[in-house]
């Protein structure tokens, strides 16, 4: 049971980890109706760039974060004007073939700046070591669900109470008929995917004082975004964040009663028995985030 | 960029240039010219068994390298083990990738167009995953090192070593004659039009009985297979292999190949393997290097070109419906 | 009732999609204050008429003036700013947001501060959207969504309101609704447009109207004349 209960707990956080990535995901997709095989390179610039900055820079680790915030903002803004927009009224394969090779440029720069040897980024917190009874937690896993849990509501009030958020939605539901009243869907789309980026970016940011980040990371982490995505119904962050839970805490659950060597083929296999066999995902059909 | 004018006789002009290049070990026997030639054989062999699939059922696989892949993995382990002859390799290759192919399509060919992608990445990283935790047979990340290269003779008339780059010349370039005759057979035979057909009206050629899942599947087959005996033949003459064979950069290359060459031509996809493959060789620039730019010409590409690739897909097939 | 110069004229409009043109040659004049009806069979040209205006279908020879301005082949973006608002055919809400926000993004081209006072007056005409502004656009019948999207495009107080068949699936009952809303809506100063199939109640409320076919005028005049005439007696009213 205690052995359980560390396994939940860890895959709680991972989950919460996923939950981010795939929110940033699941918006992209509904306004944007693109889906970016890149965003979990984000995720990966995320975590480099905290363990340049705060390891190899020995720069203060919040100090850290709000620099990889900012840069993620501009790359995000970048991502959006050179792959985005061009390919926005493209067909699916235009938009796959522009994200893949965005993936491939990311993670090839993170190779050529920082090696294909994983690193971390140990902070005092993720060193320290709760004990609640038979059970061990890093201190550090407590930050990452907060920091998630006030992403979540952050973003919530964000697109239900400014007019730019309420834009993103109404794009997302019917985006012919911001033509109609005038949305600027161009604008909207912008701010929508250097969220996107940052929330990705932010997710490394938040895990890489727990977990090794790797050039490869990120393609695993799209395709486990992308499972909470399908998982939830394109679109629907609710069932994005949920999925995205679950996700961690099967993972979490196969790594250690079966193989943790195998936990990624876990989600994979997931995600395909979705695709072909729940396609609108888990919790029925609804239209927009 | 206009695609290139693709007629029927393009397949004679390719394999004559291909014999024009033949004599070219001849004339220039420097073992860095050779080992550029090959490499390009190779791509053009692996980009054209790709696109089988991308140009002729118009599905994007992102699991290609996977077959490659694991052809070179049987290949050395078939060495290591009992050394067969390379002929018997290449057929246990090419058997074992469409076995892997088949076990594929179960899950993928219930789907289409971009979920069929992202199904095929995600068992692409399977696979890759798990020759990289098997350690106990494939030493994982540690590569398997010194492929057996004594399996590369045929009944003992062609002798082929690591050291006689010319002879793995004459077998690339044979093998691509193959593969080129077989693209053609497939792109303009029966089961070509029969692609063509399913591809311009789905509906329209399902209602007058095409089973088209079958055509579909039957080619993502074929394609596997021939990616599996490339990898084959690859794994002896680069005599390592690693588990980077299955990643994804592979078939990032071949994505640029076909889609900056003209994705459904066989001119444009042989023109986009020496594209891309000579430089590179050519300026000996890193993997990661190479990457990059084949990524930003195919950012570039794919954003700035009017119609993009479908537009040239399209050119294609309505050349290939006045052919 | 009728001034002498038109709000909206289009003259001689040949307007399509790519190579096929949609419209031939059609011309129209609208005025000021007045309701003004477009029917004709299937393809005639109608709806395209309405998307040429607002500029979703590119014009490629004559002139649309509005007010004496030219607005041939401006941006929708700008059209609206000219005081033209479009109900286009088909749901044109977002059905997961409130109609409280669905009114606030018909508005989304007004400044901060002046959006209140609007959905206010909206309300005041439109009891039954304040009465469900809590509520789900997509939970609201048929016909009160089409009554918001007009009410979504009245928030920016067009000058010219043009409607594409707004009772399209609608039950019976709620057809008089939404025809009694446009009644009102023009009361209120609004030039209306509207194309309609239903011949017979649309040129009840008409001042004007238009008989287009294969994307040319057949016949126009006001509406108490076409709904007199015989062949649209025959072809149209079904008398």
């Amino acid at each position: 049971m205690e052995i359980f209960l560390q396994y939940l707990i860890a895959g709680i956080t991972n989950g919460a980890t996923y939950a981010l990535v795939a929110l940033g995901l699941t918006l992209l997709v509904g306004v944007a109706r693109l889906v970016n095989f890149a965003h979990g390179d984000f995720f990966m610039l995320g975590g480099y760039l905290l363990v340049f900055l705060f390891v190899d820079k020995e720069i203060p680790y919040l100090l850290s974060i709000v620099i990889t915030l900012i840069v993620m903002l501009i790359l995000g803004l970048l991502f959006e004007r050179i792959v985005v927009h061009p390919t926005i009224n493209k067909t699916w394969r235009e938009q796959l073939v522009a994200t893949l090779a965005t993936s491939i440029i990311l993670s090839n720069v993170a190779i050529l700046f920082w090696g294909t040897t994983p690193r971390l980024a140990p902070t005092k917190l993720s060193l320290t070591i709760l004990r609640l009874g038979p059970i061990t937690i890093s201190s550090h896993r407590f930050v990452v669900f907060f920091v998630a849990v006030i992403s979540f509501i952050a973003l919530s009030f964000f697109t239900k109470n400014t007019k730019i958020g309420k834009a993103m939605r109404a794009a997302s539901q019917n985006r012919d008929a911001c033509l109609i009243y005038g949305i600027n869907v161009n604008f909207v789309s912008l701010v929508t995917v250097t969220i996107s980026t940052m929330m990705s970016g932010l997710a490394g940011v938040i895990i890489t004082p727990l977990y090794n980040v790797s050039p490869t990371v990120g393609s695993v982490m799209t395709l486990k975004a992308l499972t909470s995505v399908v998982m939830g119904g394109l679109g629907n962050t609710t069932g994005a964040i949920i999925s995205a839970f679950i996700l961690g805490i099967v993972e979490a659950l196969f790594s250690g009663y079966v193989s943790s060597q195998y936990q990624d083929v876990a989600s994979f296999v997931i995600m395909i028995l979705i695709l072909v066999f729940r396609p609108h995902g888990m919790f029925g059909k609804k239209v927009g985030i | 960029m206009k695609a290139i004018k693709e007629n029927k006789y393009s397949i004679f002009l390719i394999i004559g240039v291909l014999l024009l290049v033949s004599i070219l070990p001849l004339l220039v026997n420097l073992p860095f010219v050779l080992h550029v030639l090959i490499s390009t054989l190779m791509y053009i062999g692996f980009a054209l068994s790709y696109d089988i699939v991308t140009g002729q059922i118009g599905a994007v696989s992102l699991a290609h390298a996977s077959f490659f892949g694991l052809g070179a993995y049987v290949t050395a382990l078939i060495g290591k083990a009992i050394g067969a002859p390379f002929w018997l390799n290449i057929i246990i290759a090419t058997i074992l990738s469409i076995g892997l192919a088949i076990v594929m399509s179960l899950p993928a060919f219930r789907l289409s167009d971009l979920s069929f992608s992202f199904a095929t990445l995600g068992l692409a990283l399977t696979v890759q995953l798990v020759v990289k935790n098997w350690v106990k047979i494939t030493r994982g990340p540690m590569c398997i090192h010194n492929v057996s290269n004594s399996s590369l003779w045929f009944n003992g008339i062609l002798e082929i070593s690591r050291t006689n780059l010319i002879a793995y010349f004459y077998l690339f370039l044979m093998v691509d004659i193959v593969i080129i005759i077989l693209y053609r057979l497939i792109s303009t035979g029966r089961l070509g039009r029969t692609l063509t057909a399913v591809r311009n009206d789905e509906v329209l050629a399902s209602s007058v009985g095409i089973n088209i899942q079958r055509y579909k599947r039957l080619t993502f087959f074929i394609s596997a297979g021939i990616a599996g005996a490339i990898g084959s033949l690859w794994a002896p003459y680069i005599s390592v292999v690693c588990p980077d064979y299955l990643s994804m950069d592979y078939t990032l290359n071949l994505l640029a190949i076909v889609f900056i060459g003209g994705s459904g031509s066989l001119l444009g996809v042989v023109g986009g393997s020496i594209l891309l493959t000579v430089w590179p060789e050519l300026l000996r620039v890193t993997p990661a290097f190479r990457l990059i730019i084949y990524g930003l010409f195919l950012l570039i590409f794919v954003t700035s070109i009017p119609n993009g690739v479908k537009g040239i897909i399209s050119n294609v097939n309505k050349r290939l419906k006045i052919n | 009732m009728e001034s002498n110069n038109p709000l909206l004229v289009m003259n001689k409009i040949y307007s399509g999609y790519g190579e096929v043109k949609v419209l031939k040659g059609v011309s129209v004049d609208i005025f000021d204050k007045s309701i003004t009806c477009i029917f004709g069979p299937n393809g005639a040209g109608k709806s395209t008429l309405l998307k040429t205006i607002f500029g979703i279908v590119p014009v490629e020879t004559g002139t649309i003036l509005c007010n004496g301005k030219n607005i041939t082949n401006l941006n929708p973006m700008t059209i609206l700013e000219m005081g033209i608002s479009f109900v286009p055919q088909g749901r044109c809400n977002f059905p997961n947001m409130t109609v409280l926000e669905n009114l606030e993004m018909g508005g989304f081209t007004i400044k901060r501060g002046t959006i209140e006072r609007e959905i206010d007056d909206v309300f005041a005409k439109f009891p039954i959207l304040c009465q469900k502004r809590k509520d789900l656009a997509g939970n609201l019948s048929g016909g009160q969504q089409q009554i918001l999207e007009m009410a979504m495009s009245l928030i920016l107080k067009p000058k010219i309101l043009l409607i594409d068949e707004p009772t399209l699936g609608l039950a019976p009952n709620l057809v008089n609704d939404v025809f009694e809303t446009i009644i009102n809506v023009n009361d209120q100063g609004t030039t209306v447009l509207i194309v309609e199939q239903n011949a017979k109640k649309v040129l009840e409320i008409s001042d004007f109207a238009f008989v287009l076919d294969l994307g040319k005028n057949w016949m126009h005049g006001t509406a108490k004349e076409i709904s007199e005439n015989p062949k649209v007696k025959l072809h149209y009213l079904g008398l």
